[in-house]
């Protein structure tokens, strides 16, 4: 990255912070700088997202503090965890956590194993690729909202497509979403029909952007493709894999759009609930307002935790 | 009236800014005055039996009142779980209608603090205080105030049976008695014909809240059911019940039941694949719709729940009233509409509940809800319902639903649903 | 391959058959997965065209055949989606616009410009990209309605716009949510464009004396024509396919100002259950502007999406 030349460069040349130079001298280097320049370029839409991400994440946690809950407005004379503390008590927050764990790491890995597997495939010499490619990445164009409904129909206990197939092959016909022992796996694999074509667009530009004489080179040693890929490729996917990961952790964090959809209802499938779901529902159809900001912090928390190593990992190999 | 200064002393917020607004970008200041929100009545009634009951009731009150103009929005399904959701962000956003669909008694803790009081407008205006049953009158009053007029109370504790089902199986209704007589009378539903022996609708789960308050109160009596919601409850007694609960799930209802609602449960019963169902009298309207040849007294019937006769497990409708009413006079009108013999009549005769008032003749109601409006008068208890608001806070309802849904809806652990039923009430 | 047929070693038929062998094997493993990827999408399509005893009796991925054949449930979904289409069009257009607006300017500022301090800012809008919204939505909802009404206070004046509603005024906080929490990912996009460009383009510019404003009119934004539709079509699609604002700040799905995503999910619902023919054309026609948008623009789209993770 070019960042720190030229970083030095520029300031350089208008660093007031040579002795001897008067306070005008400086204020005038100072207005004629590239930050003072700059300013109105990346103020304005850092301080319209800085009030709504940051003050409304300040907003939030004061209101977790709070014992703020149904019509009247909230009271911020006695600040506590107590509400924290419930929701650790709380068994439908723990299973909401754990199933929220099931899920991020679940969907993750299986469309990112999903997503390479496609790119490889695509990758290796094949006609139509273009179009290919559109089809597999299809369902990332469509809503949660709207692969809801086309899963909820597949799924349908009656006369959905899975069942079809199922009976078909002479087993009784399963309630994908209607029990809580498959619910979760079934809404996975609903996840990863939509968003494994986006894991391997990530891959596809990994592979592309790999020299072409590292597969001659692999020939020439007499390796066979699988293990071309396998030793040699992959391996250096690194830095594709770990973006698409963190992209896809993000989607999973957000799956509280597909799970109300399904249901039309605050409460999703039985043992789907998640942290985003769970929020939604003590907040907004409860009205336990502190309860429900206090979940969101504890998710937001954990996002923190999914892009923190991410952003230091970024931030070390100098591409931020 | 104290509601005139009100309206006149502060002007409503939406009018206030909207001035604001208009003055400020298009100079418009003063053409907002004139903006009356009139009258707006949310409810939950969005199909069928329910949705023909408000637009009768509707209809009479626009015509008794040609001079009111009035919205009447439906809003949602499903237990009133939309409604109330809506009404809760209504006025927590402090945009508050006029008056809207809910139970009364504990639920009214929802809105807590901001509910009108209509005792003086109202009830005495009216003398409802006499003409309503003395249990109304009580539910309908909240901290001293009285924001509420009942409109109707359905009977919680019935079963509704298909006659076919029932003969082919060789089963008198009439002889069942408990609940382990009805347990003998599914199996063989089970075992002898292809009915499915009890439809259930299990996506929320209100429904098994509701069937296991039955159950509680059908094999440990209703002392069991009101000791548990005053927060005395016997966890053997809690269990029992559950187990039965358990049993009937897994074994006499529908494969699809986990992703059915009530309604859909219900139609089953219609369709003939079901032999009988539990829950309150609403079937009723929803059976009687012009929609389905299904006549009762011949393809269906009614019995109390087994176990339970003599108590009338009591549900009751009101339309409640927020403060800061947008439109106080209209609303005073409306809400002493709802307390009439005429709307009490023409509505729950659509919508198989019964009215509160005590004077009403018999005759005017259908042959079944005759025979519940008897009941409703002169039973030996009326323990209040617990998947209906009336019997414990929202709050604690909201547990005791989780309880089922987190415990109970396959796979079962009747020890964690009995402890968290327990635990939702005691606090 | 062809080095394969000069190793005499070899014989070459088995090559031949070995390699067809492979690829008949491998094109298979690509149909399935177009197979995978495309069955709930044409099962919903054809669905949607067909009655509803056609729905209970046929497979609900063949088409529709004779009687079976009506368009009534797409009918009946797109007049009761209409107003709601426009809904979400009237929100997610000028949000769109002014979020690739804001965004490139802040991606200028911040990449084309060097100054001390700026890997702070950067950081705080990354962070932006990846706060769930969950951590902001009671905030949002007690802002928008009780401290800063907007809808309300713009709804006198919109009643008095020609084409626009009075109720189209709750859109307005809908936009500037959308606005606030699109910055930081369409930022990113382009800032991974402009890094891209060679420093000699703004370095050249600099010396010849052009101010920072200029150096963004004349060079920068001709330059990166290209991005804005790339960004657009991404932004665009994100904002339209949204759920959770618009359930936030919207009370209800019956609201004449509630965005298409917003009804989706209770629409053909009755007492019988879900009528999958209604629902899924109404899915249909939800998804029918970002599917003519992805399929004009597929190369676009999965540049977006590239850049998104890099």
């Amino acid at each position: 990255m070019t960042t720190h030349d030229t970083t030095e460069t520029t300031e350089s040349a208008v660093d007031p912070s040579e002795e001897g130079i008067d306070w005008q001298t400086k204020l005038r280097y100072f207005l004629n700088s590239d930050f003072v320049r700059s300013s109105p370029y990346w103020g304005i839409p850092f301080i319209i997202m800085g009030i709504a991400v940051y003050g409304g994440i300040g907003y939030n946690l004061a209101i977790s503090f709070t014992d703020y809950a149904g019509i009247a407005r909230p009271s911020f004379s006695s600040l506590d965890l107590e509400m924290y503390r419930r929701a650790l008590a709380d068994e439908s927050f723990r299973a909401a956590a754990f199933q929220n764990f099931v899920l991020l790491v679940g969907f993750t890995s299986i469309s990112l194993g999903l997503g390479l597997f496609l790119a490889v495939l695509l990758d290796y010499g094949i006609r139509y690729k273009e179009t290919i490619q559109t089809i597999y990445l299809l369902p990332m164009a469509l809503s949660f909202v709207v692969t809801a409904q086309l899963w909820l129909w597949m799924y349908s206990p009656g006369n959905g497509v899975l069942n079809i197939f199922v009976t078909a092959l002479g087993f009784d016909s399963i309630d994908w979403l209607g029990d809580p022992r498959i619910a979760l796996a079934a809404v996975i694999f609903a996840l990863v029909w939509q968003f494994s074509g986006y894991a391997m667009v990530v891959f596809l530009a990994g592979l592309q952007s790999l020299p072409d004489d590292q597969f001659e080179a692999a020939k020439v040693d007499g390796a066979s493709t699988t293990k071309t890929y396998v030793r040699i490729i992959v391996p250096q996917l690194k830095q594709a894999s770990v973006g698409a990961a963190v992209v896809l952790m993000l989607f999973a964090l957000k799956a509280f759009d597909f799970l109300y959809a399904i249901t039309g209802n605050y409460r999703p499938p039985n043992g789907t609930d998640i942290l985003a779901t769970l929020m939604v529902r003590e907040a907004f159809q409860y009205g336990q307002w502190a309860y429900g900001a206090a979940i969101a912090t504890m998710l937001l928390l954990l996002s923190l935790a999914v892009i923190a190593p991410y952003l230091i990992f970024q931030h070390r190999q100098g591409s931020l | 009236m104290v509601e005139n200064d009100k309206l006149t002393n502060g002007l409503d917020r939406r009018t206030y800014l909207g001035g604001i607004a208009a003055g400020a970008v298009a100079g418009l200041a003063g053409c907002t005055d004139s903006e009356d929100d009139g009258l707006e009545v949310l409810h939950g009634w969005t199909g069928g039996d329910g949705a023909a009951a408000i637009e009768t009731l509707i209809e009479a009150f626009e015509e008794e009142h040609s001079d009111i103009d009035g919205t009447f929005e439906p809003v949602g399904g499903d237990g009133n779980v939309e409604l109330n959701t809506a009404v809760l962000q209504r006025l927590t956003n402090e945009n508050p209608m006029s008056s809207f669909a809910n139970w009364p008694g504990n639920n009214l803790k929802r809105y807590e603090g901001v509910l009108m009081d209509l005792e003086e407008d109202v009830w005495e205006a009216e003398g409802l205080k006499e003409d309503m049953q003395e249990r109304a009158v009580e539910l309908c009053t909240y901290n001293d105030k009285m924001p509420a007029v009942p409109i109707g109370s359905h009977r919680m504790n019935n079963l509704f049976y298909n006659t076919a089902a029932f003969d082919e199986a060789g089963i008198d209704a009439e002889s069942l008695e408990s609940m382990s007589d009805l347990m003998d009378a599914l199996e063989t539903i089970d075992q002898d014909t292809d009915y499915i022996p009890f439809a259930h609708g299990m996506r929320s789960a209100f429904l098994g809240l509701q069937t296991w308050v039955q159950i509680l109160s059908s094999q440990s009596g209703v002392d069991a059911y009101t000791d548990f919601i005053e927060g005395d409850g016997d966890r053997d007694a809690v269990i029992d019940a559950l187990e039965t609960l358990r049993e009937i799930q897994q074994n006499y209802i529908s494969d699809d039941a986990s992703s059915i609602g009530y309604t859909q449960a219900a139609q089953k019963l219609i369709a003939g694949e079901a032999a009988c169902i539990h829950g309150g009298n609403w079937q009723y309207g929803m059976y009687r719709s012009d929609d389905y040849d299904f006549e009762f007294g011949e393809d269906w019937d009614w019995i109390p729940f087994p176990g339970t006769e003599g108590t009338y497990f009591y549900h009751l409708d009101s339309f409640v009233v927020p403060d800061d009413n947008p439109s106080s006079e209209e609303t005073i009108e409306w809400q002493k509409f709802i307390g009439t013999a005429e709307a009490q009549v023409e509505f729950n005769n659509l919508k198989g509940s019964v009215p509160l008032r005590t004077d009403i003749e018999p005759d005017e109601l259908t042959d079944f809800l005759a025979m519940t409006y008897e009941d409703l008068l002169d039973s030996e208890e009326y323990p209040p319902t617990l998947a209906h608001g009336l019997a414990v806070e929202p709050k604690q309802q909201n547990d005791c639903e989780g309880a089922i849904g987190d415990h109970f809806m396959d796979p079962y652990d009747a020890d964690a649903a009995a402890d968290a039923l327990l635990d939702a009430v005691s606090k | 391959m062809s080095q394969s047929t000069s190793d005499t070693n070899i014989d070459v038929a088995s090559v031949v058959e070995d390699v067809n062998l492979r690829r008949i094997g491998h094109y298979t493993i690509v149909i399935l997965f177009l197979g995978f990827f495309l069955l709930p999408l044409i099962t919903g399509i054809m669905t949607a065209l067909k009655t509803s005893t056609a729905v209970a009796n046929t497979l609900p991925f063949m088409p529709p055949l004779g009687d079976g054949f009506t368009l009534a449930n797409l009918e009946y979904a797109f007049n009761r989606l209409s107003y709601a289409f426009v809904n979400s069009l009237l929100m997610a257009i000028p949000a769109t616009i002014i979020n690739v607006l804001l965004a490139s300017m802040a991606a200028f500022g911040l990449t084309m410009v060097r100054w001390r301090g700026q890997m702070g800012i950067l950081v705080l809008f990354l962070i932006g990209i990846f706060v769930p919204y969950q951590a902001v939505l009671v905030p949002l909802a007690r802002f928008w309605n009780n401290i800063f009404p907007i809808a309300d206070m713009l709804e006198p004046v919109f009643s008095v716009v020609p084409l626009i509603q009075g109720y189209h005024s709750a859109l307005v906080p809908l936009i500037i949510t959308h606005v606030a929490y699109g910055i930081p990912i369409c930022m990113l996009l382009f800032r991974s464009y402009y890094q891209s460009l060679p420093n000699s383009l703004v370095e050249a510019a600099k010396i010849d004396g052009a101010s920072i404003t200029k150096i963004y009119r004349r060079i920068i934004l001709p330059i990166s024509k290209p991005m804005f539709g790339v960004v657009f079509i991404y932004q665009f699609t994100q904002i339209y396919n949204e759920f959770l604002f618009s359930f936030t700040l919207v009370t209800s799905a019956n609201s004449s100002e509630a965005p298409i995503t917003l009804i989706i999910p209770t629409i053909g619902t009755s007492t019988s259950g879900i009528d999958f023919g209604i629902r899924m054309a109404a899915a249909f026609l939800a998804a029918l502007p970002t599917i003519i948008l992805y399929v004009a623009f597929a190369e676009q789209f999965a540049k977006g999406l590239e850049t998104e993770s890099a």
